[in-house]
């Protein structure tokens, strides 16, 4: 397991253009804690540092984590890694997993910029309950990237596909606007979308004095477990077809 | 005993068009243990197909195959861990990582244990030579060592059976040399092999028994020596000193054509045994010292069997 996890990150450190969605986070931080501040919103900042790092994440694996089967149709290690699709597949999840946890830094970095570079007040609340919460976070990403990821091997033109899957699910993902205030038939999507459970009990965690919403993460434990599931169980039954001749080996 | 045997295996592929394309057809043979045996054929023959079928990368439409008494379609992970698969070109492995990382990772999907990977790793490395480049990026490698790399890969589970499919395709003659002295040193090792080619030469060189295939279908298959008996695929003779009269006399000699040369330099193509040594004979009667004959080449074997198409030799 560690191995494919090592393997991995040498592969992006490698071809650093592959962690751009990291780099960039710093610009997104510095406008919207630009606004913040010409609204005198300052008592915003650790929500929207949340919000800013939920997106990175999600962008992250999106355009990054969820590449990694087309990556290797196109490096032409998918044919020889079909030779054993149970290991292969298991790869992948720790692969699009540790790709994931990349965007985990980026929490702090965006809460320092708030703190040391606007000087804006950023409360913590509960360290342990938010470290948790950022862990289930990043299972559920991954999840979700390797859904994307079986996408991408079928659709051509998945540019798109990656583009489209961008301002909608922050948009359903409360990262936008607390996912209680879309309105109705939206809310309801987003309710069952794990990454707004993770915005709220994110976000209701840094409130001081406040009750650990600890009915809201069981509701994103359970969340997330169904997304990792389906995400496995997708690439599962994609690389299967596969072998029907379904699926191109090649680019 | 056979390792490999496939019975009337047959594939077909619904182009994006809808046409129906027949890869592979009704292709029934088998490979004994610690054989080496070639599939020939020129582009587009079915030769990958077949090896992707072997290896379990593909399901085979009709048909049935083997692999180490494991059925390829019902109990692939049994064939998986029987097979090593070479596959030729500069894909294939990760670019950007060294020889050996791409190894570990190998050795890691194949389920070997971390001690056992590197134990493994070690001696494969060792044994193709990879040593000194080993923990070089694989970016940096020349194409003979791009090919090294991926037979050790193929190697690192230690399989009964390897498939190659045109495993020196795009190399250089130096790199492809080197490269088939690899392989004849695993042949010592009772390795059974099938190697799919469209280079004459180099099935001629590995191979003991050789089918050729063409339209997915295998044309023609046997021991090398007995396709070119059977098939009156022409030898080639070359001698020096030749007398002018026996050369015009040789002109009429049943089985010969193609006489070439001049200033009593001599070649001529005959056909047949008997023919093949009553040239001989005229010859060396003749007083002609400086006399050679080659064995027919897959070339010429291919054009008596396949004569609507076009071979660069
Ligand atoms: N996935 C596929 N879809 C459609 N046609 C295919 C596919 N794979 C192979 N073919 C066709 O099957 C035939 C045999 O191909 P292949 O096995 O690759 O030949 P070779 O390896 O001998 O060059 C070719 O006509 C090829 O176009
Ligand atoms: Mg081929």
């Amino acid at each position: 397991m560690l191995v494919y996890a090592r393997t991995h990150l040498t592969l992006l450190f490698r071809d650093p253009n592959l962690l751009a969605p990291l780099a960039v986070l710093p610009l997104y931080c510095v406008v919207f804690f630009t606004v913040l501040r010409h609204h005198h919103h300052e008592e915003l900042a650790t929500q929207t540092a949340i919000g800013a790092f939920l997106m990175s994440m999600w962008a992250h694996a999106v355009f990054v984590a969820a590449e990694v089967v087309d990556d290797d149709r196109h490096e032409g290690t998918l044919e020889p890694s079909m030779l054993t699709p149970g290991a292969y597949t298991a790869a992948l999840s720790v692969r699009v997993f540790s790709t994931t946890a990349l965007a985990i830094p980026v929490l702090a970095e965006a809460l320092l910029i708030a703190r040391f570079a606007f000087g804006f007040p950023v409360t913590l609340g509960s360290v342990p309950l938010s470290l948790v919460t950022v862990v289930l976070t990043t299972v559920g990403v991954a999840g979700a990237a390797l859904l994307v990821s079986c996408l991408m091997v079928l659709v051509r033109g998945a540019r798109t596909l990656q583009n489209a899957l961008t301002y909608p699910v922050y948009l359903l993902g409360g990262l936008i606007l607390p996912a209680s205030t879309l309105p109705e038939p939206l809310r309801w999507i987003a309710r069952g979308f794990f990454l707004s459970w993770s915005a709220d009990v994110l976000r209701a965690l840094q409130v001081a004095g406040a009750p650990a919403p600890l009915g809201s993460l069981g509701v994103l434990t359970v969340l997330v477990a169904a997304q990792v599931l389906v995400g496995f169980l997708a690439l599962r039954r994609v690389l299967t077809t596969v072998r029907a001749g379904g699926v191109s080996l090649y680019d | 005993m056979a390792i490999v045997t496939a019975h009337e295996l047959t594939r077909t592929f619904r182009t994006r068009r809808g046409q129906e394309v027949t890869a592979l057809d009704r292709v029934t043979f088998s490979i004994a243990e610690g054989e080496t045996v070639g599939l020939l054929g020129p582009n587009g023959a079915g030769k990958t197909t077949l090896a992707r079928i072997l290896a379990t990368l593909l399901l085979p439409t009709r048909g049935t195959a083997q692999v180490a008494g494991w059925d390829v379609a019902r109990q692939a992970k049994q064939v998986r861990r029987a097979v090593g698969l070479v596959l030729g070109g500069e894909r294939g492995l990760y670019r950007r990582l060294t020889a050996r990382q791409n190894l570990r990772y190998w050795a890691a999907l194949q389920g070997l244990r971390r001690k056992e990977a590197d134990r493994r790793t070690d001696e494969v490395i060792e044994r193709l030579g990879l040593v000194a480049r080993v923990d070089d990026r694989v970016e940096t490698f020349s194409r003979g060592m791009v090919q090294r790399v991926h037979l050790a890969r193929a190697l690192v589970s230690d399989p009964q059976v390897l498939i190659m499919d045109e495993p020196t395709n795009g190399m250089d003659p130096h790199a492809r040399a080197g490269f088939l002295r690899l392989v004849r040193e695993l042949q010592g090792s009772g390795v059974t092999i099938l190697l799919t080619t469209h280079d004459m030469l180099e099935a001629q060189e590995l191979c003991a028994r050789v089918a050729l295939v063409d339209g997915g279908r295998i044309v023609r298959a046997g021991a090398t020596e007995e396709l070119f008996a059977d098939l009156h695929a022409p030898r080639m003779v070359t001698a020096s000193g030749v007398p002018e009269d026996l050369r015009s006399r040789l002109a009429a000699f049943p089985g010969v054509s193609g006489i070439d040369g001049t200033d009593g330099d001599l070649t001529l193509r005959v056909v047949g045994e008997e023919e093949a040594n009553q040239v001989l004979l005229a010859l060396a009667g003749a007083g002609v010292r400086q006399l050679a004959m080659a064995p027919p080449n897959l070339a010429d074997v291919y054009r008596t069997i396949i004569a609507d198409r076009e071979f660069a030799v």
